[in-house]
């Protein structure tokens, strides 16, 4: 019985090392220009893929100036051939997406550069709570037409969960920004629909207060003056009526026609879930 | 003894000069054998290896380069102008490579007489200028399929473009075909040669760091 384990055992370690590797190595390279200052940390998301985000080191090479990370490409079609899309992520905030620019370093490894433009664009953080704590998770999009250096195609996509029930969204850019909240059901396996919070057709990037939140929030939103005491200054909160009459309002406004389940999956959703804040500064 | 000619010359003295005369022609004779032999031997070689030729070898690999051994056994230095690698199960695509960084830095793609190392890599798409040659590299399904055997199964063509010494060579008959064709459409037919393809033929097996790391997909 030892004996047979033992040549399972070796037979396993032999297709484990005779199986080539699928991945190609790829060096990540992220110049920023135009940032006031050097950033304590940076990290990367490739592909708009979250789960790839990886610390980037400051080079050290005179040769090889920027940030620099390895990578293994294990996508179906590689890069170069296939195009690889990166955003920025620092303690307080993101850059835009920007495609690759395939190069080789004096090695011949291959290289995928990204040159990122700092810039002053007004952004905003946004603080979202819920009550009773409960976990939801948040999806940022910067749409390609959005800002001139944004390559089309390349919608800057973060997805980002928060367990305890409370978050803060560093620099989203108003109003370029989709930014829209889900609600999960653990128990069901199951997510609400979009909660659209900041409003897409936004025109004052300084504006304060209500002004930024979209419209169908604020309709929905309780009258801060006495409507619930739990609801600070400062906030807009939505109960859990209210945030399922938004979010059936903002899928109409979408999409004029629904399924009227739609409606019931949410409410399923939303159990439990008592009060929404949110909160811009 | 004496022996006195009727004309009062020494007779010895006459068939001493005559053997001399004799053996004069034979040692030239001999000297110019020898002249031949050692013309030949020093000038053939000289002359069958004036111009450069180049034969190759890949040695190994690493990620990122195949090392090629080069050698030039002849007398001139010829130039390597192109790489390619090609799959034999499908010979008419390829992947075309490059001289490496350092070795496109040292000019090492001039081979003087001798033998030398260099090592070659993959080009980045917007390094293959021809139209032709982008149609023709492999797909990453091809590769994936190529690959699928274990490395010692596959068989590959590393190809060399080499002008040497001699090339371009077969220009006469264009140039002398010239007067009755005109129109060189001759040249369609029987191309002059623009250079030799050197080739060594491996398995894969043997660059496998190289395919891991740059070719498989």
């Amino acid at each position: 019985m030892m004996d047979a384990i033992q040549i399972l055992f070796i037979l396993v370690a032999a297709a484990a090392t005779a199986t080539p590797p699928s991945g190609r190595k790829v060096v990540v390279r992220v110049d920023l220009t135009g940032c006031a200052g050097t950033p304590a940390s940076v990290d990367v998301v490739l592909d708009g893929d979250e789960g790839t985000r990886r610390p980037l080191t400051l080079s050290k090479d005179p040769k090889e100036s920027g940030w620099v990370a390895e990578w293994i490409d294990e996508r179906k079609r590689k890069f170069p051939g296939a195009r690889l899309s990166a955003s920025v992520r620092f303690n307080d905030g993101r850059t835009y997406c920007q495609f690759a620019q395939p190069e080789k370093n004096d090695n011949d490894a291959l290289v995928a550069r990204f040159l990122f433009y700092c810039d002053d664009a007004p952004v905003l953080n946004v603080t979202i709570g819920t009550i009773p704590p409960r976990i939801f998770s948040y999806e940022r999009r910067l749409p390609g037409k959005a800002r001139p250096v944004v390559p089309p195609r390349c919608a800057c996509v973060e997805k980002g969960n928060a367990v305890s029930g409370t978050a803060v969204v560093r620099q989203v850019m108003f109003p370029q920004e989709n930014f829209s909240l889900q609600f999960l059901n653990d128990a069901e396996n199951a997510r609400s629909s979009d909660l659209l919070v900041l409003d897409p057709a936004g025109e004052n990037a300084a504006a304060e207060g209500r002004e930024i939140f979209d419209d169908l929030i604020r309709k929905n939103a309780v009258v801060v003056a006495g409507g619930d005491p739990r609801c600070k200054v400062g906030e807009v909160c939505l109960r859990r009526g209210g945030i399922i009459v938004a979010l059936g309002q903002q899928r109409a406004r979408a999409r004029p026609k629904l399924l009227p389940q739609a409606y019931s999956v949410d409410e399923e959703n939303l159990q439990n879930l008592s009060l929404l804040t949110l909160a811009v500064k | 003894m004496t022996i006195t000619s009727v004309d009062g010359e020494d007779k010895i003295t006459t068939i001493w000069k005559h053997h001399f005369a004799t053996y004069k022609e034979i040692i030239a004779a001999v000297g110019g054998i020898f002249g031949l032999i050692s013309s030949l031997y020093f000038g053939l070689p000289y002359v069958l290896h004036r111009n450069s030729h180049i034969e190759f070898e890949a040695t190994g690999s690493d990620e990122n380069h195949v090392y090629v051994k080069v050698s030039n056994t002849g007398l001139k230095p010829a130039m390597l102008l192109a790489y390619r690698l090609v799959f034999d199960d499908l010979p008419k695509k390829e992947i075309t490579l490059g001289l490496s960084h350092a070795d496109t830095s040292a000019e090492n793609s001039i081979i003087a007489p001798g033998a030398t190392k260099i090592s070659i890599t993959t080009l980045l798409p917007a390094e293959i200028e021809a139209e032709a040659l982008q149609g023709k590299q492999y797909t990453d399904s091809e590769l994936a399929a190529l690959l699928r055997k274990k490395y010692r199964a596959v068989s590959i063509t590393l190809e060399i473009d080499v002008r040497e010494s001699d090339d371009p060579g077969n220009v006469w008959a264009p140039a002398a075909l010239e007067s009755i064709d005109p129109a060189m459409q001759f040249q369609y037919i029987v191309p002059p040669r623009l250079c030799h393809v050197r080739v060594d033929h491996i398995s894969a097996d043997r660059i496998k760091a190289f395919i891991n790391g740059s070719v498989r997909p």
